[in-house]
């Protein structure tokens, strides 16, 4: 077994948005990274501009606001 | 993984306990322990007679060990496999190779569950994946909602498919006595339920229910000395993919490739052989992938194949005759409800929803996140 550090970058293999009673939605996407491992990594949804759609090329940073890292994901533009 | 080539064992008793959205509650021991009285009186026999015990819980890690000490069992043979939903079909294939090699003659395999009394929602004892952490997903139903999201994108299956497969199970449900939603609904009813996990409704989704069920396993030959209408376990196989939905190796293909292909060339059978199929319905989804991986179909045309088949009363393949978890009931893990309903069907005692002339029936049970797969086919003991 080795270990190995992702480059972080990847494409949207599956992605669904979670809408909440106050009109807030968010998105939930499985991206496959380029090292060929796949995580799920959320990114918030406040507009159309903000949806992420499959085959969408992505970047994942780590964001550590709360008590427990999360895995946010955004176009990789 | 392992696999029962049959026949050598039969199901002889069915019976069920506390189905629904009671107003005043039992215990889970207390519906599961009703629905075992009532198999084994289905069957003939008698409480002391079991050794064989076959249980798993979403409540309880030790749920065979309290069902053995409410019911005053001391069985030769226990066995807690938990898969999820699936586990009850898996349990009939252990069931059946303990019989086999003599470590019990009386199986029987209860589940129950008052997730609906206890909390009105999905009770569940999965642990989040470390690769899943962190995201709003709404678990189960969002990882469902992702393998749907990419079969419609790689095959083009649309939110109506998915509907067709919630209106076909009203349809059952509205024949079945005793089941929790009994109303039918339109696909336009369906597709303007209100959005869970896209594109996942709320229709979309499988009851939250309380429900207890049960079944007797004995051998063949114990079984011809009993009553006539036995089922036999013609065949069962069961499979893996992974746990989490991020490790799923094709969010469009589950294992059920695999249990189906090994059930059907261990018993000679094939998808056209079966004449009444009860398939996990989780989620709309899961039946026409199930349909597609069990060969019933291609990869990719279980939108189009339920359309012009038709899986509802009346349709050219019958699937989950009593409503399934969409409608019949869902008290957390569902798969000895598919057990019982294939047996009722086979045994003709099934009424206003009996499908004519079925012989052969197919069970399959899904768990965890399309990641355990288990498949079985039942016959009448006069079937082969």
């Amino acid at each position: 077994m080795s270990w190995e550090t992702s480059e972080r970058r990847g494409v949207i293999y599956s992605v669904t948005e979670v809408p909440h009673r106050d009109g807030r939605a968010d998105g939930v996407a499985l991206v496959t990274l380029t090292e060929g491992f796949r995580v799920m990594a959320g990114f918030p949804i406040t507009g159309p501009d903000d949806r992420l759609m499959i085959n969408d090329e992505v970047l994942i940073t780590i964001e550590c606001d709360d008590q427990e890292p999360r895995l946010v994901v955004r176009a990789d533009v | 993984m392992s696999q029962v080539n049959g026949p050598v064992t039969a199901i002889v008793g069915v019976g069920e306990a506390g189905i629904g959205r009671p107003d005043h509650p039992a215990t889970e021991l207390e519906i599961t322990a009703s629905a075992v009285i009532s198999a084994l009186g289905d069957a003939g026999i008698t409480l002391s007679e079991v050794d064989g015990v076959f249980t798993a819980s979403t409540t309880d890690a030790l749920s065979s060990l309290s069902l053995c000490e409410y019911l005053g069992l001391r069985p030769t043979y226990i066995d807690s496999t938990n898969m999820g939903g699936s586990s009850f079909i898996t349990h009939l294939e252990h069931a059946s190779l303990a019989i086999q090699s003599g470590k019990c003659s009386v199986a029987v395999i209860a589940y129950g569950s008052v997730q609906y009394s206890r909390s009105k929602q999905l009770q569940s004892p999965v642990q989040p994946s470390v690769y899943e952490r962190g995201t709003a997903a709404r678990m189960p139903v969002s990882a469902y909602a992702l393998a749907t999201a990419r079969h419609m994108f790689e095959f083009g299956t649309t939110r109506e498919d998915l509907a067709r497969v919630v209106v076909a199970s009203r349809a059952w449900a509205a024949l079945t006595p005793g089941a929790t939603e009994r109303t039918p609904v339109s696909v336009a009813q369906v597709l303007e339920s209100r959005m869970v996990s896209t594109p996942l409704s709320r229709m979309d989704c499988c009851l939250v229910t309380d429900g207890a069920g049960a079944v007797v396993l004995v051998s063949r030959e114990r079984a011809a000395d009993g009553r006539a209408d036995a089922v036999e376990l013609l065949g069962s196989a069961t499979a893996t993919s992974h746990m989490a939905i991020s490790q799923m190796p094709e969010l469009t293909s589950t294992a059920a490739v695999d249990t189906g292909r090994r059930v059907f060339a261990a018993t000679g059978l094939s998808p056209q052989d079966v004449d009444v199929l009860q398939l996990y319905d989780a989620f709309s989804t899961n039946p026409l992938l199930f349909l597609e991986d069990l060969g019933f179909c291609e990869k990719g045309e279980g939108g189009a194949f339920i359309d012009s088949v038709g899986i509802g009363p009346g349709g050219g393949l019958p699937v989950n005759t009593n409503g399934g978890g969409l409608s019949y009931c869902h008290p957390g893990m569902y798969g000895v409800f598919m057990i019982i309903e294939a047996v009722r069907q086979l045994r003709s005692e099934a009424g206003a929803r009996q499908v004519k002339d079925v012989e052969i029936a197919l069970v399959h049970g899904n768990g965890g996140r399309l990641s355990a797969q288990a498949t079985a086919l039942l016959a009448k003991c006069s079937a082969r």
